[in-house]
């Protein structure tokens, strides 16, 4: 076992290492990039997108949810709350009113502070000792609900987070895709809180990026993400994987992994929708995004051995293709970042240099250097079929997911489109630094 | 029931991307290549006025109108002379913006042509005794250097092109020929010792040479 940590360790450090040393060598060696090379990054970057094009039109019911079974499971509806979680009373009020054929309970694992909860009807609270709710604790979530369901014999959980408000047909949405080996079922998750600026960018990109190409991935029998916010799962397999691994911060892309690697799936349903709290400053908003990609980082290196891993059908080779996909593009955007800021200060550099020697002005020098080239230039060119191919991708995305476009979505819509992937994949390229230097975990 | 993907479905669109990636390479070679060959066209163009300029030198050399032979000369040099500085302008922006890069064949016949021309404008600054003052520019070329060698070639060469701008503004009698400090190219390995110019960026006025652009700064129409 001791062996089996420091291995997992050591394979974790070197996968961040592996990257960064990638990154830092593609920027400082590769001085030209030839039009071979750029063709080939672009092949490989939007063959998911081809596929995805292709999916959407022959397999458009693939996410669907399913006929309820004809045997009706027993369910536990679950959730946690600490410290006197007053919102959670709204939670537990949709939760309650949830559609199912039987009776189920609805389980709210506390810390004993939310008194509250004590006298609604098909309520129970399972009260863990206060060391559980540790604030500090990064894993806070996976060990609760670990300890809690050991309380739980129904035979499906459905986990709900405290923020999350599912719609009330979730549960009989999703309870027809349990089934043989797919033992997890996803919702759909959308905005909650719409106010500020980075609360709309999350609205489009939750429309845009959790519903659409989750039903590829589901197609593709190589969903890797279990959504902790919404999520129905058979309870004796999740015990007999272990549960959530406690020492993930992503747990609910872990737990995948994990059943994955025992035999089993996990599927989303499109059509099971419910509705969340995202962050609503830039600062919660990084952080929360460092987590992911850190956390999506130490599954991948933790289940590096998917790559020769036999009789998981195309998971291999998603897993391959998404992991050479996000480090191409940190390798690209690190190096635009660094030939922006390198030019920048050498430009400067010179400027100022030329301008103590000859003492010419500025605007003498800036008026002779830049061009604007009026002509349509090849590159140009490479963009416009990139846009086009990311435009329809969008609106395919959009469409499936039911979402109608706003006025006031225009413009998250624009950043979305032309910064957005650029800022995910720069804190993909911090997490990665943080990881090789081993940062500490944040909530 | 649920439908999972089968290979065909991957193949199908690896068989669409190959298109695709098709259909953009030889659009953008295609794109590149019919610019190149513009260009190419224009030095076929400016060559072929040399070689009749070479016919009309011939044909006028025993003709006793000097005044008549020279002013046919100038026009046509004058004329070549604006040809090529376009060219110089449109080769800087292919090489700015081209995912293709430029070939030798244009940068060495542009070249050549500049060559060339400067040798027709000191004959005929001879022949028909004219003022013009011609400048020899000789440009730093980075040629597989670091960027922090590309940025400061840049710079100090955007210095010098700076100068001669405003001298050519100032002087309407000057006319400058814009050359890389590049000693492979026979003829400017030849022209480089003879000036015996050093080092680069570097303006040769008459048998000056400048590698100041300082010393450039009182330049004076007239007496240079």
């Amino acid at each position: 076992m001791c062996f089996k940590k420091i291995n997992l360790f050591f394979r974790n450090r070197l996968f961040y290492l592996f990257v960064f040393v990638a990154i830092i060598l593609y920027t400082l060696f590769v001085s030209n990039t030839s039009i071979y090379l750029i063709l080939i990054i672009f092949g490989f970057l939007f063959y998911f997108l081809i596929l995805s094009i292709i999916i959407a039109k022959k397999y458009p019911t693939t996410s669907n949810s399913l006929s309820f079974p004809k045997k009706v499971p027993t369910v536990a509806v679950v959730t946690y709350a600490y410290n006197n979680f007053q919102s959670i009373l709204l939670t537990v009020e949709r939760l309650k009113k949830l559609k199912y054929p039987i009776p189920f309970t609805v389980y709210v694992i506390t810390d004993g502070t939310c008194k509250f909860l004590d006298n609604i009807s098909g309520v129970k609270q399972i009260i863990l000792p206060k060391k559980y709710f540790c604030k500090s604790d990064i894993n806070l979530k996976s060990r609760v609900i670990n300890k809690g369901l050991k309380h739980i014999k129904e035979e499906n959980v459905f986990q709900v987070d405290g923020d999350t408000i599912p719609n009330k047909d979730v549960l009989m949405k999703l309870t027809g895709t349990l089934r043989e080996n797919v033992v997890m079922a996803i919702g759909s998750i959308g905005v909650t809180n719409t106010n500020n600026f980075v609360e709309k960018i999350q609205v489009v990109e939750y429309n845009f990026g959790f519903g659409f190409p989750r039903m590829i991935m589901t197609a593709m029998n190589s969903l890797d993400i279990g959504t902790g916010a919404l999520c129905l799962y058979k309870k004796k397999i999740f015990d007999q994987v272990g549960g959530y691994d406690v020492k993930n911060i992503t747990e609910d892309k872990e737990i995948v992994y994990k059943l994955i690697d025992s035999g089993y799936r996990a599927e989303f349903v499109i059509d099971a929708k419910a509705k969340t709290v995202v962050p609503d400053t830039w600062k919660k908003f990084f952080i929360q995004r460092i987590r992911w990609f850190r956390g999506g980082y130490d599954v991948t290196s933790k289940y590096m051995h998917f790559l020769f891993k036999k009789n998981v059908g195309f998971f291999s080779f998603y897993f391959i293709y998404t992991n050479i996909s996000l480090i191409l593009g940190m390798l690209f955007v690190f190096k635009t970042i660094y030939d922006f800021i390198s030019n920048l200060f050498l430009n400067i550099y010179y400027y100022l240099l030329n301008f103590i020697q000859y003492g010419f002005s500025f605007s003498d020098i800036f008026h002779l250097h830049i061009s604007f080239a009026p002509l349509m230039n090849s590159f140009l060119l490479l963009m416009l079929v990139s846009i086009t191919f990311a435009l329809y991708f969008i609106i395919i995305s959009f469409e499936y997911n039911d979402f109608k476009m706003k006025r006031k979505h225009i413009i998250p819509l624009i950043y979305m489109i032309f910064v957005h992937g650029f800022i995910l994949l720069l804190i993909s390229i911090i997490s990665i630094v943080y990881g090789v230097f081993g940062v500490k975990y944040k909530w | 029931m649920v439908k999972y993907v089968s290979v065909n479905v991957f193949l199908t669109a690896f068989l669409i991307l190959l298109i695709v990636l098709i259909i953009i390479f030889f659009g953008v070679m295609g794109y590149d290549n019919y610019k190149k060959n513009g260009y190419e066209e224009d030095i076929k163009l400016l060559n072929q006025q040399m070689v009749l300029d070479d016919l009309f030198m011939v044909y006028i050399a025993d003709t006793n109108n000097i005044q008549e032979k020279c002013s046919i000369l100038e026009k046509q040099y004058s004329a070549e002379y604006n040809l090529n500085r376009q060219l110089l302008d449109k080769l800087r922006q292919i090489n700015e913006n081209a995912l293709v890069p430029t070939s030798n064949y244009i940068k060495y016949m542009y070249v050549l042509t500049n060559v060339k021309l400067w040798m027709y404008h000191k004959k005929l600054n001879i022949d028909c005794n004219k003022d013009k003052i011609l400048i020899l520019y000789f440009y730093s070329e980075t040629i597989n250097q670091g960027k922090l060698d590309k940025i400061k070639d840049e710079h100090i060469n955007s210095l010098f092109e700076d100068t001669l701008n405003s001298i050519s503004e100032r002087c309407k009698n000057i006319n400058v020929f814009v050359l890389p400090y590049n000693k492979d190219i026979i003829i400017l390995n030849q022209i480089i010792s003879d000036y015996n110019v050093a080092n680069y960026p570097a303006i040769v006025v008459d048998k000056n040479v400048y590698y100041n652009v300082s010393e450039l700064q009182n330049f004076n129409c007239e007496t240079n």
